[in-house]
């Protein structure tokens, strides 16, 4: 049995708290420190864990990361991407292993060139120190890239990899987003990548619609481009981990995306001041100002629950074209998952929620299950496949599981 | 006539453009006063007419003192409104305080049912003027509502079928399509005044029946698929809550009076969505930083002007009434229309064609009325007047009429008489 593990979570919104509570759990943890700005959101935390203890933290300060990370054996960034690199600075001065959802961000800083260099000097960093930072650990990135990582299997060579997320969880009431509305809007509007002709190019915000048929939906969907990371990472990868696939795009769908995007083309998510009566106004904060919150708490999701659900589906599908054998073929992967209801009886979390924080938790086990062996920097793409194997069956306990077929064409 | 115009958008520019493109038929007009908030639109909208019959002014049109000072300077008779509708209020009582007789496209707003929206109709387009119909009246001074295009040219053509073409009317129904396209533009784009789009495509739809008045339903209800002339062909229409259905049965008989509009699919989801999270919302301020806006206003400032997007679309847009009812004992079925080209429209008056359509209408009426040919004391829509002299004149302004008739028993025998024609 690994070592016992001590864990500090930075960060305890949904991802965080997910994180803890299924650690919580785990034989090889010895303590989870909960650490957070907000001290009645950890207190809250702590109370409902059996090895948490709680620390008030100041992101914003290095310092103030190492003094909580002291004797720990892995920090959890579940913070904004913005402060990812003063973790990745005090997991390296504590001699930490790291791990976050989304790969951080440095304001002002071409966010290509800022990943690429953080796979090299970072990754050096890390190295020497004999430890592993493990970036983009959630679903999507996180559990998608693992899927991707699995298609490989099936193919000699890949030429496209299409990665599809539809949202398809519409409310009763209008709640266009199921996670913060200022994030989402953001997100919206920054520019994507994709991974094309072996390049990452930057695309626009909904720009470039595919339009899918999933196999368990009746209508076809709408997906566009969106910033994520997916492209940019496997992109990298691509040679190494994707058997040298020319083409990777991420491609997102939903009711939320609709909204955005009717807002978008209207210019109402622009971050340009616009003057009106003498009173100059930014219209993206008017539509955050504008827009309801998604539900954070148990009992705002019960409420919607009970309202009932316009529909309650959604899709995570990989579509990787490539040739196995000497023939072309599609390898399809749908990454099934308990929908919202589900994901609320099991967990009291939305779907979203749940399938990020459990996604996450997967891989902050497989650090404590001391399968991570790998030292300085990766993302959640470069997985061995015995690794990617031990993912997958432990995210099968949580009803995670592949769907894959592969077809000629 | 000396007419003040009180808006130089759109319609303000066309109603100008038309005027003075009208040559020596424009000629009634003998001064016309361009004015605007935004002092360098009207100015714009003067130099473009290059005439000294018209100049440029400066108004604020929720400020009746701007407007009396305009009429005052420049011994103004005649005052045509082409702002929104949330300015009518104003601008018509400060017409009637004036001693000005009035005209404007649209008419003032309506205020849904506090309980039932869907269901009851409650304060109506147009309440607020037809209730001060009788002191216009004893004024001697004539109120003009609704005389745009649609409303206005719409419902001088249900007078049209009324007086010539039917000797009972079933119903009168306003279809307004279009097959325009902004090739390469992504973004959203609005024909005419977002404003008024959102407040005419968001309110609860108005129909009227003869044995159950007004009522109310919800937005884009009783989609129906209507065949356009003009090559625009089959569009899906749906319920919209338009002035006509408001003037039409209080001076035609019939049973059914609807307006249906082809809103795209797209563009009803936005609007729709807008209404969701309150984006339309025209009365409530919200507070964003250390400012307060309305957001429907704000809205207006941040989508592209539909001015701006005029010299790229494509396109036609017809207007009209199809009326349905008996003629000569057999069913009647007819479709009065307009149809314009936007491309067209833009060459000639520089702006798009839902605008240009919506400016020749008032221009014929001013016409008439500054020649004494429609002269009515109090509050009025157009359906009120002779129709003839406006059906005649519209070639004359650069938009010609049509009518088509739709399959009927009347149409089948005037089917048959033309087969037997042609081989005479």
């Amino acid at each position: 049995m690994a070592n016992k593990k001590k864990i500090l979570i930075l960060g305890v919104g949904a991802q965080g708290s997910t994180v803890a509570k299924f650690m919580d759990g785990e034989d090889t943890v010895s303590e989870i420190v909960c650490a957070d700005n907000d001290e009645k959101a950890v207190n809250y935390l702590v109370d409902n864990l059996k090895k948490g203890s709680g620390k008030l933290v100041d992101a914003n300060s290095t310092d103030s990361i190492v003094k909580a990370a002291e004797g720990v054996d892995l920090i959890v960034n579940a913070l904004p991407a913005q402060f990812g690199f003063n973790v990745f600075d005090a997991a390296i001065a504590v001699k930490a292993n790291y791990q976050d959802f989304t790969a951080p961000d440095v304001p002002g800083i071409d966010w290509v060139e800022s990943i690429k260099k953080m796979y090299t000097k970072t990754g050096e960093r890390f190295r020497a120190i004999d430890r592993t930072a493990l970036i983009a650990t959630g679903s999507a990135p996180g559990l998608i890239n693992v899927a991707a990582r699995d298609a490989m299997r099936y193919l000699d060579s890949c030429e496209t990899i299409y990665m599809l997320v539809y949202e398809g969880v519409k409310a009763k009431r209008f709640l266009p987003f199921w996670w913060s509305v200022e994030t989402a809007y953001t997100d919206m509007v920054d520019d994507a990548y994709c991974y094309e002709n072996g390049e990452i190019l930057v695309t626009e915000p909904f720009s470039r619609p595919v339009y899918e048929k999933f196999k368990h939906i009746d209508e076809e969907i709408k997906l566009i481009e969106h910033a994520h990371d997916e492209p940019v990472i496997m992109g990298i990868n691509a040679d190494e981990f994707f058997r040298g696939a020319k083409n990777i795009y991420f491609k997102y769908g939903g009711f939320g995306v609709e909204f955005a995007e009717t807002l978008y083309k209207m210019g109402m998510l622009s971050r340009e001041p616009v003057e009106v009566d003498g009173c100059k106004i930014v219209p993206l904060n008017l539509a955050i100002k504008l827009t309801p919150p998604a539900p954070k708490y148990r009992e705002e999701i019960q409420e919607i629950i009970d309202e009932g659900l316009e529909s309650d589906t959604g899709a995570m599908v990989i579509k990787a074209y490539g040739e196995k054998d000497g023939e072309k073929v599609l390898v399809e992967t749908y990454v099934d998952a308990p929908g919202f209801v589900d994901s609320f009886e099991k967990s009291g979390l939305t779907a979203e929620m749940y399938l990020t924080g459990q996604g996450g938790a997967l891989f902050t086990k497989m650090f404590a299950d001391d399968r991570i062996d790998q030292k300085g920097l990766i993302s959640s793409d470069m997985l061995t496949m015995e690794q990617v194997d031990y993912y997958l069956k432990h995210a099968a306990k949580l009803d995670i599981t592949l769907d894959t077929e592969v077809r000629k064409i | 006539m000396r007419l003040l115009i009180i808006g130089s958008g759109g319609v303000g520019q066309s109603t100008a453009m038309i005027i003075k493109l009208a040559g020596k038929e424009g000629e009634w007009a003998e001064k016309v006063v361009v004015s605007d908030y935004n002092f360098e639109r009207a100015e714009h909208v003067a130099k473009l007419c290059g005439d000294p019959r018209f100049v440029a002014e400066k108004v604020d049109a929720r400020d009746a003192k701007s407007i009396t000072s305009l009429i005052n300077k420049h011994d103004i008779n005649f005052v045509m409104n082409a702002v929104e509708p949330s300015f009518n209020e104003n601008i018509f009582d400060t017409c009637f305080e004036c001693g000005v007789r009035y005209m404007d496209c649209a008419m003032t707003l309506s205020k849904r049912h506090p309980e039932k929206p869907f269901e009851l109709a409650h304060i109506k387009l147009g309440d607020y003027q037809f209730a001060k119909h009788e002191e216009w009246e004893k004024a001697g001074l004539m109120a003009l509502v609704g005389s745009g295009v649609e409303p206005g040219m719409a419902d001088v053509f249900a007078r049209f079928a009324e007086k010539h073409l039917f000797d009972t009317i079933d119903e009168v129904n306003v279809r307004d399509g279009d097959n325009y396209d902004i090739p390469g533009h992504e973004g959203v784009a609005f024909g005419f005044s977002i404003w008024t789009t959102i407040e005419e495509c968001l309110n609860p739809p108005v129909v009227w029946e003869k044995d159950r008045g007004w009522f109310c339903t919800e937005p884009f209800s009783e989609p129906e698929i209507f065949s356009f002339p003009g090559g625009i062909g089959d569009i899906e229409v749906i319920n919209v809550e338009h002035e006509e259905v408001l003037l039409v049965p209080r001076v035609i008989d019939c049973n059914r009076v609807t307006f249906k509009y082809g809103v795209p699919e797209e563009m009803r989801t936005l609007l729709l969505n807008l209404q969701q999270c309150g984006m339309d919302d025209a009365e409530r301020k919200i507070k964003v930083g250390d400012s307060e806006i309305t957001p429907r206003d704000f809205l207006v400032k941040v989508v592209p002007d539909p001015l701006e997007l005029a010299p790229k679309m494509i396109g036609q847009g017809c207007a009209g009434t199809w009326v349905t009812g008996t003629k000569d004992g057999m069913r009647r079925s007819v479709y009065l229309y307009q149809v314009a080209d936007n491309q067209e429209c833009y060459k000639k008056y520089g702006t798009n064609s839902v605008v240009a359509q919506t400016a020749f209408g008032p221009v014929i009426m001013l016409e008439l009325i500054d020649k004494g040919i429609w002269d009515l004391k109090g509050v009025h829509g157009p359906e009120s007047f002779d129709p003839d002299p406006f059906i005649e004149r519209m070639a004359k302004y650069g938009f010609p009429g049509g009518m088509q008739e739709k399959d009927s028993e009347y149409c089948e025998m005037l089917n048959q008489g033309r087969l037997l024609a042609e081989k005479e």
